[in-house]
């Protein structure tokens, strides 16, 4: 007598058991499904990771050692002005290995002619030297025929600049991308161990200007900054330059997140 | 099934099953490597370890996409079985790559600093208050401690120790660790997103996963519905319909008034009734099929004997049975279970009945 039931698709007779030979429905099935599967699978992967965006022009010269001479400032974060080869004064911001300043190492130093050796970081303009491991990385300069005269220039009154606050080392080239949400922790641990803090300013041609964050007093910024790590803010404060380096001077009422 | 206990219980199929998802895994890191160092070059080129980092929290969160899609794809259609047979492989998979992106993460955002990295992870945000700040670290973290949990007890040593409800109630926690994640991807990395294409591949995958559910759990509130019993005998039996109506060598389910379900069998020409809950991983016996004489859980591959609930020697698991009778040409069950492993005598269909 045939059943009264007739198999609809999938056939219901074929039960898979994973320590039975695959029924040749499922295994049909699954001659299609796998491949369809993985091609899905890999589909996804090819178009979300065209979702990477330009980390930036950042670059971090680690394999090539170099050693600068100038005269080191001490505040508000150790820098060293050095003369480019058209006579212009260039500043180098000055950091230890890892996620530290450079304060402990250049405090005795400054306004001194010295020597520092280290790996250099750049990026469309602002540079960095990470000095080398041991007490020689900055020495003073014994020829004394290297001093640099990069004296504060402050401008006009206050302007208002909007952007996001990094932390120098990685948005010049130590981390690509060194900026945005998944950086903030980083940016947040650089920052708390001295590396100096930085506004970005997207500007409308593509490009980003870099302006080093410091206190009203012309030291370093305190840690009421870090909590707007990695956020858009609006600061407003007065503006300086020492050589080619922006410096914005700011105060905690006048950082407003947006 | 088994009767001791082994790290893995391999076989041809956990081997290809594996295998496949371990290419799977590799296809999808290789293509998110090699294509991100394709995309920005020479002084624009995203940092190797920024590559693996989301290489590996884009594969963890694609793979808990499949694993999650499996379940109601198996109840949908019972030709995806085969993935759902050894999906716990998938979840250990899933953790191991989650835990190198925690370990990376933690390595390159948290090391080489001031404080303890970990120190670091639970302490560089406490501003809860905004989206924009809020420490998406934590809700992967949580997420990572969950997917820990399910893979640490995700052999049957815990099943069995935990108990199958207790072990359950644990492992649905999934759906928990699949929010803290899409909190975890939200509250992070789609906030460096400035074109739209992320998003919308997270959107679609959250929508695929809540769909499936959706379609699945009402396909089982439906059929619930459709085997609406007649109540009679102050509300002890419960009608099943004619003896036909119950295709040879598989079950019809019912749904008790309390909400159990029970799977009644046509085998050879009798008719028996058990719980439709495996005693393994709770899968449902009804839309199992009798294989050697045997009620095969369409899961795992448990059987139980349909006489009385327990499982052929050496074995010796057992789930509920309950009574069933042919009265006026209707089967009928009793609501009432009996103890797993009681033994019933099966109903005999009479030779006239309709078939």
């Amino acid at each position: 007598m045939p059943d009264p039931f007739p198999p609809d698709p999938p056939n219901p007779d074929e039960l898979y058991v994973g320590y039975l030979p695959v029924p040749a429905g499922h295994r049909r099935f699954l001659r299609h499904i796998v491949p369809a599967a993985l091609a899905i699978i890999a589909g996804t992967a090819i178009i979300w990771s065209h979702t990477h965006a330009d980390p930036g022009s950042g670059r971090w010269h680690n394999s090539s050692k170099v050693k600068l001479r100038g005269t080191l400032y001490a505040h508000p974060y150790p820098m060293i002005a050095t003369t480019d080869h058209r006579g212009k004064t260039q500043m180098t911001l000055l950091v230890e290995s890892g996620k530290r300043g450079a304060a402990e190492h250049a405090a005795l130093l400054d306004r001194h002619a010295v020597v520092a050796a280290g790996t250099l970081l750049e990026r469309d303009g602002p540079r960095m030297l990470e000095l080398s491991e041991g007490a020689s990385s900055i020495s003073p300069d014994s020829s004394n025929s290297t001093a640099v005269d990069a004296e504060l220039r402050a401008s006009d009154g206050q302007v208002t600049l909007r952007g996001e606050i990094v932390d120098s080392k990685c948005f010049l080239g130590a981390m690509k991308p060194g900026n945005g949400k998944t950086h903030k922790a980083c940016a947040t641990l650089c920052i708390r161990g001295g590396i100096p803090p930085a506004l970005a300013v997207q500007e409308d041609n593509g490009g980003v200007t870099f302006y080093l964050l410091a206190a009203p007093d012309g030291g370093p910024v305190g840690e009421w900054i870090e909590p707007m790590v990695a956020d858009s803010v609006e600061l407003t404060g007065r503006l300086e330059q020492r050589g080619d380096l922006s410096i914005l001077r700011i105060a905690p009422e006048n950082a407003h997140r947006l | 099934m088994s009767v001791g206990y082994t790290a893995i219980q391999w076989s041809r199929h956990k081997r290809v099953y594996d295998g496949i998802a371990a290419s799977a895994a590799a296809i999808w890191m290789a293509a998110f490597l090699l294509l991100g160092k394709a995309r920005w070059t020479g002084s624009h080129a995203v940092s190797d370890e920024i590559l693996l980092i989301r290489a590996t929290g884009s594969c963890a969160i694609a793979l808990l996409h499949v694993i999650l899609v499996i379940g109601p794809l198996a109840r949908l259609n019972r030709r995806f079985l085969p993935l759902l047979y050894n999906r716990r492989h998938l979840g250990v998979m899933t953790f191991l790559i989650a835990l190198l992106h925690a370990i990376l993460v933690t390595g390159y955002y948290h090391g080489f600093g001031v404080l303890n990295p970990l120190l670091s992870l639970l302490s560089s945000s406490t501003n809860f208050a905004s989206l924009r700040s809020f420490p998406f670290e934590l809700p992967g973290l949580l997420a990572l401690i969950i997917l820990f949990l399910m893979a640490a007890t995700s052999h049957d040593f815990w099943l069995r120790n935990l108990s199958a409800t207790t072990w359950k109630r644990l492992h649905m926690l999934v759906y928990a660790a699949y929010g803290l994640l899409i909190a975890h991807v939200g509250l992070g990395a789609l906030q460096n997103e400035t074109a739209p294409l992320a998003p919308s591949l997270m959107f679609a995958g959250v929508l695929t996963v809540s769909t499936l559910h959706l379609l699945a759990g009402t396909g089982e509130v439906v059929k619930d519905r459709g085997s609406a019993p007649i109540v009679n005998d102050n509300d002890s039996w419960i009608d099943v319909g004619a003896p036909h109506d119950i295709p040879l060598n598989r079950a019809r389910t019912v749904c008790a008034s309390g909400g159990e379900r029970i799977a009644i069998f046509r085998h050879e020409n009798t008719i028996s009734a058990v719980t439709n809950v495996c005693a393994h991983q709770g899968g449902p016996l009804g839309e199992g099929n009798i294989i050697d004489g045997c009620i095969t859980c369409p899961w795992h591959g448990w059987q139980y004997r349909a006489s009385d609930g327990c499982s052929p020697p050496p074995f010796t698991e057992k789930i509920a049975t309950y009574q069933v009778r042919i009265i006026a040409g209707r089967v009928q069950v009793s609501t009432k279970a009996l103890p797993p492993g009681t033994a019933v005598e099966p109903a005999r269909i009479p030779e006239h009945a309709d078939a």
